[in-house]
């Protein structure tokens, strides 16, 4: 198997006239890796890939794709060379064509080396593999959503591109058939073993599929790594708070009357050494963040090292799997949102004791 | 006071709940059972007389008389009209006009919506504001610019090239045909212009990702999605083609080209005793031809809605670079813009400041005569009092029949709605010296049936026609306006206790005086300048600007007193336009809302 990265970007940048500019990216998509561009709306993710894709022009800066160069600063090819595939958000199926003859298109104009005899058989095959043979003959206009989104699949893959570039592809689809499409592509890129570069701004999605994640935010890579990483310890508080870490809260690093160093916050205070800090770091203002998974309803058992703290509820419910109860503390802005197994019959206004071990709090500096 | 008040109030409570509700229904029902009546009358009514005068043996509102054949007789096989020739002729000018416009008409909108060309603003303009120009005018400049006997530009590219006469012949039917369709292609451009513009763009980017080149890309994906806008524009552009009158009749007649408008045209005005008879049944050989390209028509349209679903939105308008193009093809189509539109108007300009015009500039005879007389002839004066008098009152009426047809059509369930909306375009395929004619019949015979009903040699009978000519086009511009209003609005509006009438008044047409406005501006431009009706039904009290222009160029003293008149219209024209401008209203954004 090919080891080569199928992808190579380095210092790709992009000024837009009045908004953001993409400055200096760097970023590999390996072979068969799933890579996932992570950011808020408005940072610049779409921008690169369309820059990939080439219907973009960057202002430098420059791009290969299986070690093929076709941006720099004295070349530019045109969309049609790039040999990849590419689904859009809005999934761009040509509405005066049938499901089949946008599938085959493609393999009617991009360069392959699968013989015209085979066509047939190869949109069949991809048809079927994206589960809509059956929908071969129908006009594109008469497709649902998850349909259409299929078919903008099955035409992004069907000439074996070299890459396959992702925009937001789910992001027009209800829950439920997100759900259902985020383990198809799984399924998919496995079979099929085709290298990835995902777009989206959904954390959930992002943490699912890729192998890896480059978190952006205003035209800059902010973190890169494996999502394990990133959901466990991000380094920055940026990519803490936006892969969804609910719970934030300010403190400051300050040293007690015994000497030691401590997180102090408005409820709690915590020994800075038993907590997980992510920068070299003195006194000063911090960022602390509580997974809702990580503290627990005291009662529970288990809470021989636990920090405690009594609050009072201001909302509880049953949320997808689980139980979700929200505390407040006395006199502070602060609310904690914990999350638990078992269903639990709490009422607002109830007290309530929470405990959360020291070494899930994670603490950054403030920037 | 307080006990007054509340009298009042339990007054008003009572009439609401008692009478109220079904008073509301019946003023709804009145309200918009007489404007689809109106409607209905307008655009059926003259087509019948019109057929019933074409059967008739005696004259509009003669009695004794019979049906008989004998009209459709005369015209194929008797010798006064050379019917094949008419319809020959018709169809060249026709598909050369359509021709025409979908070249420059598609080409410039291509152009100006999808690529990078420089100055395409300027040339957007140019090409925009030439709508304030009527045909008649732009037929009269052309014979000043290019004619080849009083030409100014035929004149010197003759003498620079030093020879007799020049090869190309502005007055031959091509010729006619080209300058027909050159004004057209404003219309044609705004026809294509929405549809460029919400195509996504991600429709041709995907298209050039998974390997079709730029110019495969425009064959299979860019020109199928706008195949309808295309085809839609290609249709109204034939359909005007096959009436065109105006431009035809003024740059034809020398050779004695003759079309179906013309020769029913001089059918009617221009023999004695007048083929009353004759003319209506030519003029219905052509509907029935006209009526077959209408149903495709809306045939074509209605599959547009199936094209729209996925592309109802706007999109970011990404453009296309045409790199080291850019500058050549900008320069190549200014001097397009310069030859067909700037440099006509211009000799006009000079044209009308000459005592006579031979096709040479004289300077030692420049003289402004012309336009004193413009504006000091007493009959002129009354001409241009009737115009502003059909203006006004076409573009009011106009209004009122067009938003409330479109009310019915898109706000009720109504069962005449698709009927309605049927008889508001059928008016495309029925030229306006056609219709004209009918309406000159219908209130002949209405004379005699009902006198008082009688508005033959008034201005309400021009009025009339030319409401009705612009009625399909006004009335797309209501309906297209309508649907983005949301009925939720409305209906909420009900739902918080408001009668219709209430709702009409707080609600729709608040939200709706936007496109009233436009709508009115749009007839009232419009009607001013209309040849054909007025010219079918004036009679020497009723003598509007346009009827008095085509009267001066055909009869009169000279081309320049006509060229100082137009120049006048032009001038006063484009000064309203930009007037409007400057207040947000832009005909020309109507359907890219």
């Amino acid at each position: 198997m090919n080891t080569e990265p199928q992808l190579e970007i380095s210092g790709l940048k992009k000024r837009f006239e009045s908004e953001f500019e993409l400055s200096k990216i760097d970023l590999t998509v390996g072979s068969d890796e799933i890579v996932a561009l992570l950011g808020p709306s408005g940072c610049g993710k779409t921008t690169i890939l369309r820059c990939i894709a080439g219907v973009e022009t960057p202002d430098g800066g420059t791009i290969r794709i299986d070690d093929d160069t076709v941006e720099s600063p004295d070349i530019s090819k045109p969309p049609e060379e790039r040999h990849i595939g590419m689904v859009y958000q809005s999934y761009a199926v040509w509405p005066h064509k049938t499901v089949y003859e946008n599938v085959v298109f493609p393999l009617e104009h991009a360069s392959h080396g699968i013989p015209r005899a085979n066509y047939r058989d190869r949109v069949e095959g991809i048809l079927e593999l994206m589960e809509i043979s059956e929908l071969a003959d129908e006009p594109a206009t008469d497709l649902s959503g998850g349909q259409q989104q299929r078919t903008a699949l099955a035409r992004a893959l069907v000439h074996e591109p070299d890459l396959l570039l992702m925009d937001e592809p789910l992001s027009n689809l209800d829950e439920e058939l997100r759900k259902q499409m985020r383990y198809e592509l799984q399924r998919i890129q496995q079979e099929l073993g085709v290298s990835m570069l995902y777009v989206t701004h959904d954390q959930e999605e992002a943490f699912y599929l890729a192998d890896r994640i480059v978190v952006l935010r205003d035209g800059a890579v902010v973190e890169r790594g494996p999502p394990e990483k990133l959901y466990r310890s991000p380094d920055s508080p940026f990519t803490r708070r936006f892969v969804g870490a609910r719970n934030p809260f300010g403190g400051r690093i300050e040293t007690d009357t015994a000497g030691d160093r401590i997180v102090r916050t408005e409820f709690v205070d915590v020994p800075l050494s038993e907590t997980e800090y992510m920068s070299n770091g003195a006194d000063g203002d911090v960022d602390c963040f509580l997974r809702p998974d990580d503290i627990a309803i005291c009662g529970d058992g288990g809470e021989d090292d636990r920090i405690q703290m009594e609050g009072t509820v201001v909302a509880e419910g049953i949320l997808g799997d689980r139980y979700e109860v929200t505390v407040e503390f006395d006199g502070t802005d602060t609310e904690l949102t914990v999350h638990c197994d078992q269903y639990r019959d709490l009422s607002r206004g109830e007290r309530l004791i929470l405990g959360f071990a020291p070494k899930t709090l994670q603490v950054y500096r403030s920037q | 006071m307080s006990s007054k008040r509340s009298l009042f109030e339990s007054t008003q409570q009572v009439f609401r709940t008692l009478l109220g509700a079904a008073l509301d229904r019946a003023t709804r029902r009145v309200v918009l059972g007489v404007v689809t009546l109106l409607l209905t009358f307008l655009t059926v009514v003259p087509l019948l007389f019109l057929l019933w005068t074409s059967v008739w043996s005696g004259y509009p509102g003669e009695f004794a008389a019979e049906l008989t054949v004998e009209n459709f007789r005369a015209v194929y096989l008797g010798e006064y009209f050379a019917v094949w020739e008419i319809f020959l002729n018709s169809l060249s000018i026709a598909v050369g006009i359509t021709l025409t416009g979908l070249v420059f008409g598609l080409g410039a909108a291509w152009l100006f919506v999808r690529t990078d060309l420089p100055t395409k603003g300027g040339m957007e303009l140019v090409l925009l504001s030439c709508q304030a120009i009527p045909g008649y005018v732009y037929a009269i400049m052309y014979v000043t610019a290019y004619g080849s006997e009083r030409g100014l530009v035929a004149a010197a590219v003759r003498d620079a090239l030093g020879v007799e006469a020049l090869p190309i012949d502005v007055f031959s039917p091509w010729g006619i045909a080209f300058i027909a369709g050159i004004n057209v292609v404003p219309t044609f451009y705004l026809l294509t212009v929405p549809a460029l513009q919400d195509m996504d763009p991600a429709l041709e980017e995907v298209s050039r990702i998974h390997g079709a080149s730029l110019p495969a890309t425009i064959r299979i994906i860019s020109l199928p999605l706008i195949k309808p806008a295309i085809l839609s524009a290609t249709i109204v552009a034939f359909l005007y083609g096959m009436g065109e009158f105006a431009i035809v009749s003024i740059l034809g007649v020398e050779n004695g080209f003759d079309v179906y408008s013309t020769a029913i045209h001089s059918a009617i005005k221009g023999r004695y005793p007048p083929g009353y008879g004759e003319a209506a049944a030519l003029a219905c050989s052509l509907l029935v031809l006209m009526l077959v390209f209408v149903w495709y028509y809306r045939r074509v349209t209605a599959r547009k809605t199936e094209f729209m679903t996925l592309t109802g939105r706007r999109h970011r308008t990404d453009v296309w670079s045409l790199g080291r193009w850019r500058w050549p093809l900008a320069a190549i189509i200014w001097a397009v813009l310069l030859v067909v539109w700037v440099l006509p108007i211009f000799v006009l300009l000079v044209t009308s400041v000459h005592a006579d015009w031979y096709g040479q500039v004289n300077l030692s005879a420049l003289t402004f005569d012309h336009y004193f007389t413009a504006v000091t002839d007493p009959q002129l004066r009354k001409a241009f009092l009737n115009s502003i008098i059909v203006a006004v009152g076409g573009a009011t009426l106009g209004t009122v029949l067009v938003v409330g047809t479109a009310y019915y059509t898109e706000r009720t369930d109504g069962r005449f709605r698709g009927a309605v909306d049927f008889l508001s375009l059928t008016p495309l395929a029925v030229p306006g010296i056609i219709l004209g004619a009918g309406l000159l019949f219908t209130f002949l015979w209405v004379g005699e049936l009902v006198p008082f009903l009688n508005l033959y040699g008034t201005l309400l009978i021009i009025i009339v026609g030319c409401v009705v000519v612009y009625l399909p086009v006004s009335s797309r511009i209501a309906v297209g306006n309508i649907v983005q209003i949301h009925a939720e609005l409305e209906e909420a509006a009900r739902i918080a206790g408001a009668t219709w009438l209430q709702q009409m008044r707080e609600i729709f047409l608040p939200l709706f005086k936007n496109t009233t406005v436009v709508i009115w501006f749009f007839l009232a431009m419009h009607i001013i300048q209309l040849l054909s009706i007025p010219l079918m039904t004036y009679t020497s009290d009723t003598v509007v600007i346009p009827v008095r222009l085509f009267q001066l160029y055909n009869f009169g003293p000279g081309i320049a007193l006509v060229a100082a008149i137009s120049s006048i219209f032009i001038f006063l024209t484009v000064g309203f336009l930009l007037g409007l401008r400057r207040y947000g209203i832009r005909f020309y954004e109507l359907g890219q809302r």
